[in-house]
């Protein structure tokens, strides 16, 4: 972060009692403003293009300016030479002008809102199944996507729904993931960006098939997922949907899928839990 | 008291009633707006000097307060719990099932609110240091006036001892 003590009307201490302007009566000709992601990944701090929410100190040489945007997001404040801009909560482009004492600079950031979701096995953790049953379930961690933002400002949640089923799973026909009696799970908030993974979700999922107490036969059982993100208190906006798919092959052979992840046990793999 | 200051001040309240920290972080957003040097009559310029400088420990104090030292951020809350294979027939494992559901959504909500209240205490507390570095000099009167208020408001010792120094420009 950038930005100097000795200005009088810094933006995040407020200005001195005396009443001195320093840069009052400077004029300036040209000047330039420099941004700073607060987000340390990705590691790109000087870049312009941003997740819904994400935060970028702003300074501008030749300050104080007063600062004005066009588009989506805030400044916090409105005047000084080190500010902080907050992108909005829904993607567009912000172009941010700082007027100083006899000149002008801008800076455009592009915003963008998630695109999609994957999850990932939790590190350190196990396939949960029951020997002789054709069962299979694990612990995964959702990440945001794309992965060159930050959405650390964000929060999440998944919503709840009924799962259309055939087969050895036919008795779950209907059965929704969450249980019966919620509409959607808590909201959680979002982490640090992991390079190539995106913004990690501060909550891990179980993904379990679940098992009938039926002989093994070919079966199948698919739930429609959708994942739900805002800003703060913000509006909700629905990512894409994706399934969670259970499929028993004929072997007894038992796969759990979900965002991209799937594991897979035999009905002879011994007891096992995550 | 000021405008501005009224308003952070009632945002202060109303995340002490919700505990949640969006009407904390629009508490900082408007403190921030506090320009002194705009202020051309230096009595109210003294006025709204001390009045932000009380609301801005208020927050911090806010903070403090709401601070859980035994949280763990690597202990992070379940997306579901999955519900029992029975579907939730059987009364007692409907029972269990329900009380760990309920567990993990105020999981949720607490670790919700204690990683928000760090990343907000992060982001706020230069800010405050700053303010009192920049609007206070090192006059007696000046520095009673800070001590004062950081005594009336803030139990944090560390903090304290941080705005104390930020005050002395030590």
């Amino acid at each position: 972060m950038s930005g100097t003590d000795s200005d009088s009307s810094d933006p995040l201490g407020g200005t001195n009692p005396t009443g001195s302007t320093g840069g009052a009566t400077r004029k300036c000709t040209k000047c330039t403003i420099t941004s700073e992601a607060t987000a340390n990944v990705p590691t790109d701090k000087s870049r312009t293009k941003v997740g819904i929410g994400e935060h970028v100190f702003l300074t501008v040489d030749n300050g104080p300016a007063t600062w004005t945007l066009s588009g989506v997001g805030r400044l916090v404040p409105s005047e000084g030479t080190l500010i902080l801009f907050i992108a909005g909560d829904t993607a567009g482009t912000a172009a941010i002008e700082a007027v100083g004492p006899g000149c002008c600079c801008t800076i455009t950031f592009t915003v963008v809102e998630p695109d999609s979701l994957t999850m990932e096995q939790e590190a350190g953790t196990h396939i949960r199944h029951h020997q002789d049953n054709p069962d299979c379930g694990f612990l995964a961690r959702p990440y945001i996507h794309p992965d060159d933002v930050s959405f650390s400002n964000i929060d999440v949640r998944e919503l709840n729904s009924a799962c259309v089923a055939d087969g050895y799973f036919k008795p779950m026909d209907g059965y929704k993931h969450q249980g019966q009696y919620q509409e959607f799970s808590p909201w959680f908030t979002v982490g640090e960006c992991q390079p190539g993974k995106g913004s990690r979700v501060c909550a891990v999922d179980q993904i379990y098939s679940g098992c009938t107490g039926d002989p093994p036969e070919v079966g199948i059982m698919v739930f429609p997922i959708d994942w739900q993100y805002r800003v703060d208190d913000g509006v909700e906006n629905t990512l894409p949907q994706f399934d969670q798919r259970h499929v028993v092959d004929a072997t007894g052979q038992s796969t759990s899928s979900k965002a991209g992840e799937s594991k897979t046990t035999s009905l002879t793999d011994p007891d096992s839990m995550w | 008291m000021s405008d501005i200051t009224a308003r952070a001040a009632a945002k202060i309240a109303e995340f002490e009633e919700k505990k949640e920290t969006v009407p904390l972080q629009a508490a900082s957003e408007l403190l921030a707006e506090v320009n002194l040097a705009k202020e051309p009559d230096p009595m109210k310029r003294l006025l709204l000097r001390r009045e932000a400088l009380e609301t801005w420990l208020a927050l911090v104090a806010a903070i403090d307060k709401n601070l859980d030292p035994s949280f763990n951020p690597q202990d992070v809350p379940s997306v579901k719990i999955s519900p029992p294979v029975s579907g939730g027939a059987d009364p007692q494992s409907r029972q269990q099932y329900e009380q760990a559901t309920q567990q993990n959504r105020e999981k949720a909500q607490r670790y919700m609110l204690q990683t928000k209240l760090r990343r907000l205490d992060e982001m706020v507390t230069p800010r405050v240091e700053r303010y009192v570095r920049l609007s206070y000099t090192t006059v007696p009167g000046d520095q009673r006036e800070v001590a004062e208020t950081v005594k009336k408001l803030i139990e944090n010792p560390q903090r304290a001892s941080a705005l104390t120094r930020a005050a002395s420009r030590q």
